[in-house]
Parts: structure tokens; sequence; C-alpha cells
């Protein structure tokens, strides 16, 4: 697959992964995720990751879109400590995941995808034994649960066993959990599955306001695109293990073309006036189909109105007009070859036994 | 020190949650309760009432006799439920939190471990008190009776809880855990956990009690409980060597499945 290489990439500033002690130099660069070549085969033979490469910036929202099976969920895991890679390397805030991962596990927070809650307990009993693990004294960890609470909107319902929470409530308590020492750099999996439009309206809120007011750095899986288009700076497109594409959403999409306006014809338009439309367009720019007139231009907001006002000189009669903005489902098409959704309908993770995997790579354009 | 700490944290967590499935702290003890009340009745005057019973078991009641046995059965099988609450832990995620902290696995399992440990030695204590209320009696006093449910908890944390921890991880099955309860009950059933050996008629069975090292095992408490070894002759003094060989059984048990349970832990948690 061709990687979308963004135009500021930092890789120059970046030290090179050395298995030589903690703290190398990128943390202090800005970069604070560095991942060269990452692989991982599970056991069973499943290839997860097929090696993969990027960095994150100190203070980024950065977001891996792709469908389930994509690799995101497990690239996370290795960044998080949770799983050992089996190859390549990769260092979270300039310490290696597998030599310094207790030096990882201090500075970051994670919140995985099933929310890591214990059943058993009261929210304060959860994030005042996070605290103490974390090396807070009794009286700090419990003043920290109670400034969590206040900022998750969780303090009347401190003292009441997780299980009675509604979903947006646990999804809040298991990110204040996440965050009971301070981390630097916050991971976060899939965080708004299963929650309601408000709750992840709330979420979202939350998190620009932990990167505005406290410099966390975020990183965040979703398959949601407009989560990904909204909230992060930059974003990963994955599938099949592999990184598509990374840069700011806004460059992705424009990287794959013009906006378009969209002509809904009253009636069929004669051969003339289409010749007179590709001539006028150009013929590459103007696409017909099943009763619309497609123009790409430059700037679709600022072109409708001149665009119309050819069209009704040709004497085209118009039954309604759009303005067309490539969307981050056309990038992941544009980029991987698959539909977002077809690709959502794949199995959980690749199975290179299976045949059907080894057809998608055949088709897929290269590695990251 | 903060490996201490974050040991006393986890096993202080795990006690806690303890009053809050109830179920698990009555159920634990509802088959030993039955076991004592039925086998007690039952079986009482069919094994105390043959001639060679008095001559092997001077002075000792059926209800003394079988609570070797019972208190066994409930500490072996309360260990082997003891990966319930992994389960729960690594179902809901929550395992994979807790590894996201400076808390290191070791210290997550052995925290589980201590505090299991504590709740069936309780399960075992009130089994025994039951006990005592329908007739039996502990011949070593109070510290014999300690040492019989430290004896039977060290054994059953090492080769119950750590054997079915193994195979909580990688089922992740509540069903296959519970596995454990069958075989052992059949491993009872084949010792002299409710009878004596020279009541069995059967030369094979008495030959399988033999190699049974549940028997081993039952009859090592029971000396602690009767004051009476196999051969009919009086103890005076702890059987220290049948326990020692118990101890040296149980730390070579928790070797193999602390090994297993690591390679299990590796392969399905961490994906190595």
């Amino acid at each position: 697959m061709a990687t979308h290489v963004p135009a500021a990439a930092p890789s120059a500033q970046v030290a090179p992964v050395s298995p030589a002690g903690p703290r190398l130099g990128s943390a202090v660069s800005g970069i604070v995720i560095d991942v060269q070549g990452l692989q991982k085969t599970y056991p069973d033979g499943t290839a997860a990751v097929r090696g993969i490469g990027f960095q994150v910036r100190r203070g980024e929202i950065f977001g891996f879109l792709g469908p389930n099976g994509a690799g995101k969920t497990t690239t996370m895991r290795i960044l998080g400590t949770l799983l050992e890679p089996s190859a390549g390397h990769a260092q979270v805030l300039g310490y290696d995941v597998v030599k310094h991962a207790k030096d990882v596990r201090h500075r970051i927070g994670f919140a995985m995808q099933e929310i890591g809650l214990d059943d058993l307990a009261t929210a304060r009993e959860m994030l005042v034994l996070h605290g103490r693990l974390y090396g807070m004294g009794a009286r700090q960890a419990k003043a920290r649960a109670n400034e969590l609470l206040a900022t998750f909107n969780l303090t009347e319902h401190a003292d009441r066993r997780v299980t009675r929470f509604s979903g947006g409530m646990q999804r809040r308590l298991d990110l204040a959990v996440s965050l009971v020492h301070t981390p630097e750099m916050l991971f976060l999996d899939e965080p708004s599955t299963g929650l309601d439009p408000a709750s992840r309206a709330d979420l979202w809120q939350v998190l620009r306001r932990l990167r505005a007011e406290h410099s966390v750095t975020i990183m965040l899986s979703t398959h949601y695109m407009e989560e990904a288009d909204v909230l992060c700076d930059r974003v990963a497109i994955m599938n099949d293990g592999r990184v598509a594409a990374i840069d700011t959403p806004h460059n992705l999409k424009r990287s794959i073309g013009a906006d378009r306006v969209r002509i809904e014809l009253a009636s069929a338009i004669s051969a003339q006036q289409s010749a007179a439309l590709k001539s006028t367009f150009g013929a590459d720019n103007v696409q017909l189909s099943d009763g619309n007139v497609d123009i790409r231009v430059r700037d679709g907001a600022r072109a409708l109105v001149p665009a119309l006002r050819i069209v009704g000189d040709l004497g085209i009669q118009v039954r309604g007009t759009r303005v067309l903005t490539p969307t981050l489902e056309d990038v992941f098409l544009h980029y991987t070859g698959a539909k977002f959704g077809e690709a959502e309908k794949a199995k959980p993770e690749p199975n290179p036994h299976d045949p059907t995997v080894k057809h998608r790579e055949a088709h897929s354009r290269g590695g990251a | 020190m903060s490996a201490v700490k974050n040991l006393w944290l986890m096993y202080a967590r795990n006690v806690r949650q303890f009053p809050r499935i109830p179920i698990v702290l009555v159920f634990g003890i509802v088959m030993p309760v039955i076991q004592l009340i039925l086998f007690g009745n039952l079986f009482s005057g069919a094994v105390t009432k043959n001639p060679t019973f008095p001559i092997n078991y001077p002075g000792v009641n059926y209800q003394s006799f079988i609570v070797p046995g019972v208190l066994l059965f409930t500490i072996f099988v309360g260990m082997a439920n003891s990966s319930a609450a992994l389960i729960v832990d690594l179902r809901t995620g929550y395992f994979d939190k807790l590894r996201t902290t400076p808390a290191r696995p070791w210290q997550i399992f052995v925290a589980r471990m201590l505090a299991e440990s504590t709740r069936v030695a309780l399960q075992g204590t009130l089994v025994l008190l039951i006990a005592i209320a329908f007739g039996a009696s502990v011949i070593s006093g109070i510290p014999g009776a300690i040492l019989m449910i430290l004896v039977a908890t060290f054994f059953s944390a090492c080769v119950s809880g750590l054997g079915v921890m193994a195979l909580a991880m990688k089922t992740k099955s509540d069903q296959a855990t519970q596995s454990a309860f069958p075989l052992f009950f059949v491993a009872m059933f084949l010792s002299t956990a409710f009878t004596a050996k020279e009541l069995i008629d059967k030369e094979w069975l008495r030959n399988v009690i033999d190699y049974n090292p549940v028997d081993f095992l039952v009859r090592s408490l029971r000396e602690l409980m009767i004051g009476v070894n196999e051969n009919g002759t009086m103890v005076e003094h702890y059987p220290w060597d049948k326990i020692g060989v118990v101890m040296g059984a149980s730390v070579v048990g928790a070797m193999v499945f602390g090994l297993l349970t690591y390679r299990v832990y590796k392969s399905s948690v961490v994906g190595k």
C-alpha cells in the first residue's frame, strides 16, 4: 500500500531506536511514539500486524482508523506493553516497550476496548487502589480519587458498585482510572464503542480538555470515521495489519482528489450538451451517471454558482445541486482498495491460512 | 518494598470481594456439611460396628474419622474454584487494566492465591467447628487443628489452585476449571476418607488406595485429628515426617504448575 507521507514528517529529528538504555532522544525531540518495522504474529499463526512504522508527536491526538481486524488493537496493546511484538521496535516516551516496559507503564494510561472495571468494587475503591499501585500514599490516593470523580461527574456515584453504572458512566470511570497517575500519554482503544451520541460528544470534550489543559498526548483507535475526522490531529489508516496512509484528516481527503459539484438532472441531457460540458470543464472532470452530472472542481463551495450558471446557459434542466467533498470513507477506499463497510465485515483478526486473506493481500497496494 | 505493597493492596482488594459474593462463601461449605451429616449418619453404624474398627481406631467416633477427608474436600475444591474471580477479571478486561499498572503479573497471581487461601482456610475452620458441634473432636487440640488446616490449604493452593489457574488462563471458562471437582471427588472415594481400609473387600481397591496420594494426605491429617495412625498405633507427636512429605510434594506441585501457569500466561495473555 502506498503510504501518504505528511509534508512535515519529523523523521529527521528522531533518534535511532536502540536497545541501549532507557529514555532515548526521541521523547525529548517531540516524538513520543516511534515505531519501526513492527510485526505481531500470534502463536496460532495469525499475522495481526505486518511491519508498520509511524511516529506520534507530543500533544497530538493521533487516531488509528480501520475496520475490525485491521491490527489497531494489537498495535495499541504492544505500545501499552500488554503484548510483545514478534519483530521490529517501538518506543513510547523514549522508552523501548519491551526492554523498559516498567518505565513505559509508569507514564501511560490505557483504556481498553472492553471497559476494564472491577465488577465487585465501587468507583472510589477502584480509583484509590490504582492510585496506590502507582505509588501514592493512602491520603494522596483518596484526594486524587475525589478530584477525578468530580472531573468526570461521578461524585454522587462514588460509592456505588460499578456494575450499576450506565455504559457512559463506566467509560468515564475507566478513563478516570487511566488518568489517576497523571500520565503523559493516553492510549484509548475504541473509546466510544457502545456509547450513545451524547456520551460520545462528552467523551470528545473530555479528551480535548485533557490535551488543552494537561498537554496529554492521546492515541486512540476507532472505526468511526466521524470520530477520526473531528477529533484527531492526524490519522493512520490501517487495513490488514498495515498502515495505508498517515496524515491530517484534511490532507488525507485532499490527497485523493478535489471536490465535486453534483448537478441532479431534471431531464436527460443531449450528446451536444455533454460534449459542451466536457469541453468547458475538461473531459476528465465531468462524469455522467444515474441522472447526475458530477463536475470535479478545486473548491466546491466557490465553484457551485459559476458551474450552475454554465449548466443553465447550456440549456440543461436542473432539479437540484450538491457539493461533495471527499470523506475519510473515500480515503479508505482509495488507499486500501476496499470499502470500509466490506472490510468491517471481515473476520476480527487476519488469518494467513485463510485464502480470502491472501486474496486481499494480493490486491493491496504495498506495505507501510 | 513496592512488590510487598502491591501484593498487600491486591490481597486486600481480593479479600474485600468475598462478602460481596456470599454465594461463594456459603456454597463452599454446603457440600462438606452435607457430607458430615449425611455420611456421618449413613455409614457410621456400618463402619464403627465392624469388629476391626475399634481395634484399629480405639475410642474414635465416626465423625472424627471422616473430618480430615471432609476438611480436605472443603479446602481442595474451594481452591479449585479460586480461579472463578480470575476468570471474571480476564473476561471483563480488568486483568489487563491491572497489567498496565506497575503491579506485575506474579504479584496479581500471588495476591489472588493468598486471598483464596484465606477464604478456604476460613471455610475449613467453619466446617471443623460444625463437625465438633456434631460430636467430632481434635485430639491434638487447637494447634493441631490449625496445623491440619494450614497443611490442607498449602497443598490445595500449590496443586489445585495453581493447576486450575493455568487452565483458567488458557480457557477463560468456569466449566473447564470445575473439571477438577469430579476428579478430586473420585480420588477421595478411592481413599480411606470415609471408611477404613480393612473394611474394603476388593483387593484392587485396596491397591488403588495404597497408591492414591489423596489417601496419604487424608491419613496424615487424620493422625492430627484422632491421634491414631493407620496401624492402630497411638501417635504421641505430630506426624512431622508425613507432613514433610506432603509439604515437599506441595512445593514440587507448585513448581510444576507455577511453570505451567507462566507458560500459559506467556502464550495466552502476552501472545509470546
